[in-house]
């Protein structure tokens, strides 16, 4: 009897301890993308992989208001915005230097795991950082704004260029995990996930609106937003998105920059992986 | 008396309700209210008051994922998304309407993974609603 409770015991510690234990490896990553990846392609036959930066644009269910998006891409409404941009890239700090001297990976594999500090580099991470590091004040609002605006500007140099963010160290493996957990978890009184929608009913209509696919999720950000332009703040990092998906199924938003939206949006980006970036994109 | 009584009431529902409609002058006779004619309805009965609750963005808010197959169909309202089923045939799908309430309260005990929001076991919307809107289902 002894010897059967302590087996159950052990039994019982195993499955608890498991998910700690056993993190998970580089190859299941690789089958997760692959799995995640195929899921939109065998659902949307004729939509290839790069298309996906068009988020819903590339949707057969969308093809009606694609027009409509064809047609405000002709002049897009987030040009003189990017101009702007582009002036306050270059303009010196007070020690002379300017952005182009920020200590930044590529565009295409942000969010970057750091050993050292156990912790993700994202984009707004790094900018802050490298203006504070110049002496400079940090962008206090990290969700829209020049924040988004600049970013915008850094990362549309990368456009073209398929998402590739680093996964191999056990570290970003860890954030991976915490970051698909949170991608699947239900939440909110309304009891939905990030998959219920942009993945179990991607490109299904919710009341007139269709629901964006997952795949395409980060590789066009930021976002420039009609929506949020009636409000008179249309751009929009992801981070802030995340925080209104959140507030739409009654769920307490997080913080911006903090540890679940950093490791929701690594999940994302290496979901993503090989769909090339376009930047900004325009949406409803 | 008693029948003088429910003559009287009979009349007055019909005038009540003529009254309504020559308020919503975008409604055509007939039709169902719309979510704003929902909220200056005096009297509804509870298969009208589950209409009411089920297209009422701030309670059931079902259209934002089922179509309903119903015959009066207000014009001006938009018909509801396709994540869900459509609401047809629902008295033959669900013969006991107690399985139907079950389903509304808390639709992850058929189904974990449904996307459909458990809308009285999170408290969405009150028990009354629950059963208002089962009442009105079970009318398609």
């Amino acid at each position: 009897m002894k010897k059967f409770l302590t087996a159950v015991l052990m039994a019982g510690a195993f499955v608890i301890g498991a998910p700690a234990a056993n993190a998970i490896s580089e190859a299941e990553i690789k089958k997760d993308i692959e799995e995640f990846q195929n899921f939109f392609l065998k659902r949307f036959p004729g939509v290839t992989l790069a298309e996906y930066s068009d988020g819903v644009n590339a949707l057969p269910q969308y093809a009606e208001r694609r027009a409509n998006w064809e047609l405000l891409m002709e002049f897009p409404p987030y040009e003189t915005e990017m101009d702007k941009a582009a002036e306050e890239w270059v303009k010196p700090f007070a020690n002379g230097k300017t952005f182009d001297d920020c200590d930044l990976a590529a565009g295409n594999v942000y969010p970057v795991y750091d050993a050292a500090t156990d912790d993700l580099r994202t984009l707004v991470g790094d900018i802050n950082a490298c203006l504070k590091a110049n002496g400079e004040k940090p962008i206090r609002n990290v969700k829209v704004g020049k924040m988004a605006r600049l970013i915008a500007h850094y990362r549309a140099q990368f456009n073209g260029q398929p998402m590739a963010v680093d996964y191999s160290q056990a570290g970003a493996q860890k954030w991976y995990e915490k970051g698909r957990q949170f991608y699947w978890a239900k939440r909110g009184q309304l009891n939905f996930s990030c998959a219920n929608c942009h993945v179990q009913n991607a490109g299904n209509k919710i009341r007139g609106d269709v629901l964006s696919p997952g795949l395409g999720h980060t590789s066009g950000f930021p976002v420039y937003r009609t929506k949020w332009a009636v409000a008179g703040k249309p751009w929009g990092t992801i981070h802030r998105r995340y925080g209104g998906c959140n507030k739409q199924v009654r769920a307490k938003p997080f913080k911006a920059q903090g540890a679940e939206y950093k490791a929701l949006e690594l999940y994302e980006a290496v979901m993503n992986t090989g769909v090339p970036l376009k930047v900004p994109s325009q949406r409803q | 008396m008693l029948r003088f009584r429910n003559i009287l009431a009979a009349v007055s529902a019909v005038l009540l309700l003529g009254l309504a409609s020559s308020y919503m002058p975008i409604a055509a006779a007939g039709d169902l209210p719309t979510e704003k004619g929902c909220k200056t309805l005096k009297e509804a009965d509870s298969v009208m008051k589950g209409w009411c609750a089920a297209i009422t963005r701030r309670k059931g808010n079902c259209l934002s994922c089922h179509q309903a197959v119903v015959d009066n169909w207000p014009a001006t309202l938009p018909p509801g998304g396709n994540i869900g089923p459509p609401f047809v045939a629902m008295s033959a799908r669900f013969p006991n309407s107690e399985d139907l309430r079950a389903q509304i309260w808390d639709p992850t005990v058929k189904n974990p993974n449904s996307s459909m929001p458990p809308f009285g076991k999170h408290k969405l919307i009150s028990e009354k609603d629950i059963d208002n809107i089962v009442a009105w289902l079970s009318t398609l």
